[in-house]
């Protein structure tokens, strides 16, 4: 039986809980003889499906035969794959996600798997990220450095692994996001707009040690005073991440897909985020390591990545607790940053200004275990504002 | 030259077979979506053949949403297009680039009037709300409501209700820009 003309009007004039408008969108679900018949019912449906019909393909325009387009596809892309595959893990504008997967690599080669064999499963440091701290560096340093080694691609793209537990899901409110997410998620009630949430599974980026290649990578890449252990070699090391709530104002395209190929292809534009503010919070991640472990020599390697010389890495890293601080590089040029008093905690707050474009902030702090990422257009007073209305 | 199993290694779980099965079974759908947000044939199966090598690259760890995970891809890469389209049309306009070449290219009337109704449309897709006129170009392309909500990771019960508002929004948006 199909929907009747009343029963159409019912359900576009009725309230979405109201059971019949319920029972006639479940009919409507399964039923496409119906669903080819709702524009007719649809207040403005008829005259949007006039307009958009006209996007569809002429006579002329239609898509090439499925044959065609196979034999294309494996000319255009299969072949060219393995050409094209460093050309793609080293692109510019993807390079500093590569040197943050390579970066989580290093730390947990070094920090996880050193004496894991001789004292079993016992983890005798916890450490927790309390603050952060800010490291200013030149990202074409960085390709260059990293541009210097012919190993570190190799070992990015077929030793590293990265798995997600379970989909990036969009919820419909936030009590949804913090029952998905396990925590309590917090919004600043002067943000406008209709919201989005994004629960991004937490995550497990795992390597299986080949010694001879990592320690060639460090030396390619002239880490001095770096040495790994021959314990380590032929073992898995592994870094779980936690999972973390998004929250999106204004003109953003959070769809999952979007967020899952975010920083993956070189090829394809990034969304534009322009008008858009969001809140990104998860817990405070936690990383197990044995006792005795230089963490300042390791910290120093990280620095070294980064563009440091030897010496300026041994005196930055002297200076940072890396037990409890997460230190960020962000780009010498066009951004400044400053600590500041944010819900009650210190914060950090990084502006970005381009010539001629409005300025970003980012805005980030810790408070209860939870680490907190307001990110969005404005200025410094905005970025507080919204912050210190969280509730 | 035929793909082999090991190359496409969709994570264990299609041969090549499959592949090009999944490909050939999507491929015109995919390209339909692509193309009518971006109105040219090299750019739409551009977009299309993307689609696919992302799924051949990166295929996505469940299975039970394959047409749902394609679409959305299609559609997402299909509005970065237009968004970027938008852009460079607006850079050209104010170069006056674009005026001299409309000029110069002479095309029947009821073409023109084509072109124009297919620009002021997607003018109105852009400056909607992304799922609105995702949902729209996903229904008019010849989704069901089942499809639409893998797509758009909605409830299926809930597209009727979506897909009406958007048309509301669709059409004062329209009015709007038509009206100047």
């Amino acid at each position: 039986m199909h929907l009747s003309e009343n029963e159409f009007k019912i359900y576009f004039a009725g309230d979405e809980s109201d059971p019949e408008v319920i029972r006639i969108g479940n009919h409507l679900a399964e039923c496409s003889f119906c669903q080819d018949r709702a524009d007719e019912y649809s207040p403005s449906g008829v005259e949007a499906k006039q307009h958009l019909d006209a996007l569809a393909p002429g006579i002329s325009e239609g898509a090439r035969s499925e044959n065609l387009a196979y034999a294309s596809f494996q000319q255009q892309y299969v072949n060219k794959e393995r050409n094209n595959m460093f050309d793609r893990l080293f692109a510019r504008k993807y390079h500093l996600a590569w040197v943050a997967v390579g970066v989580v690599a290093l730390l947990a080669i070094a920090m996880l798997f050193p004496q894991v064999r001789a004292i079993g499963s016992s983890f005798l440091g916890l450490f927790r990220v309390e603050q952060f701290t800010i490291v200013q560096v030149d990202p074409e340093n960085i390709e260059q450095q990293l541009g210097s080694s012919s190993n570190f691609e190799y070992l990015l793209a077929e030793d590293v692994h990265f798995e997600e537990f379970g989909e990036i899901l969009e919820t419909a409110s936030k009590e949804e996001a913090s029952r998905q997410a396990g925590f309590q998620v917090r919004l600043p009630a002067e943000a406008n707009g209709e919201v989005q949430y994004v629960v991004q599974p937490g995550a497990r980026v795992s390597m299986l040690v080949d010694l001879p290649k990592v320690q060639a990578v460090v030396d390619e890449l002239g880490i001095a005073d770096f040495e790994l252990p021959a314990i380590l070699d032929g073992a898995e090391v592994s870094l779980e991440l936690p999972v973390a709530v998004a929250a999106a104002y204004g003109i953003c395209d959070v769809s999952p897909e979007v967020l899952r190929e975010e920083g993956y292809d070189p090829d394809t534009p990034m969304p534009d985020f322009s008008e858009c503010v969001t809140l990104t919070q998860f817990p405070s991640p936690e990383i197990n390591a044995p006792p005795g472990l230089d963490i300042a020599g390791i910290g120093a390697a990280f620095l070294q990545v980064l563009g440091m010389t030897p010496e300026e890495a041994a005196q930055f890293s002297q200076s940072v607790d890396w037990t409890t601080t997460l230190v960020i590089p962000i780009p010498r040029y066009g951004t400044e940053y400053q600590e500041v008093f944010v819900d009650g905690v210190t914060g950090t707050l990084i502006m970005q200004s381009q010539r001629s474009e409005l300025p970003n902030y980012l805005l980030i702090w810790i408070k209860d275990g939870i680490v907190y990422a307001l990110a969005g257009p404005g200025d410094a007073q905005t970025a507080l504002a919204l912050a210190n209305s969280i509730e | 030259m035929t793909v082999t199993a090991e190359k496409i290694n969709l994570k264990g779980q299609e041969t090549s077979r499959d592949f090009e099965q999944i490909f050939k079974e999507y491929w015109s759908r995919i390209y339909e979506v692509a193309f009518r947000l971006v109105g040219d044939q090299d750019e739409a199966q551009d977009l299309a053949l993307e689609t696919f090598w992302r799924f051949h690259r990166n295929p996505p760890a469940k299975r039970d949403n394959l047409s749902g995970w394609l679409y959305r891809v299609a559609v997402n890469l299909g509005f970065n297009a237009l968004r970027d389209k938008k852009r460079r049309y607006s850079y050209e306009n104010q170069a006056g680039t674009n005026e001299i070449e409309q000029r110069s290219i002479p095309q029947p009337e009821q073409e023109v009037i084509l072109a124009e109704e297919r620009q002021a449309v997607r003018g109105v897709l852009i400056e909607m709300k992304p799922r609105s006129a995702k949902l729209l170009v996903l229904r008019y392309s010849g989704l069901t409501y089942a499809e639409i909500a893998g797509a758009l990771n909605i409830n299926p019960s809930s597209v009727g209700k979506l897909l009406a508002r958007a048309h509301d929004e669709f059409k004062v948006l329209y009015s709007q820009i038509q009206g100047g």
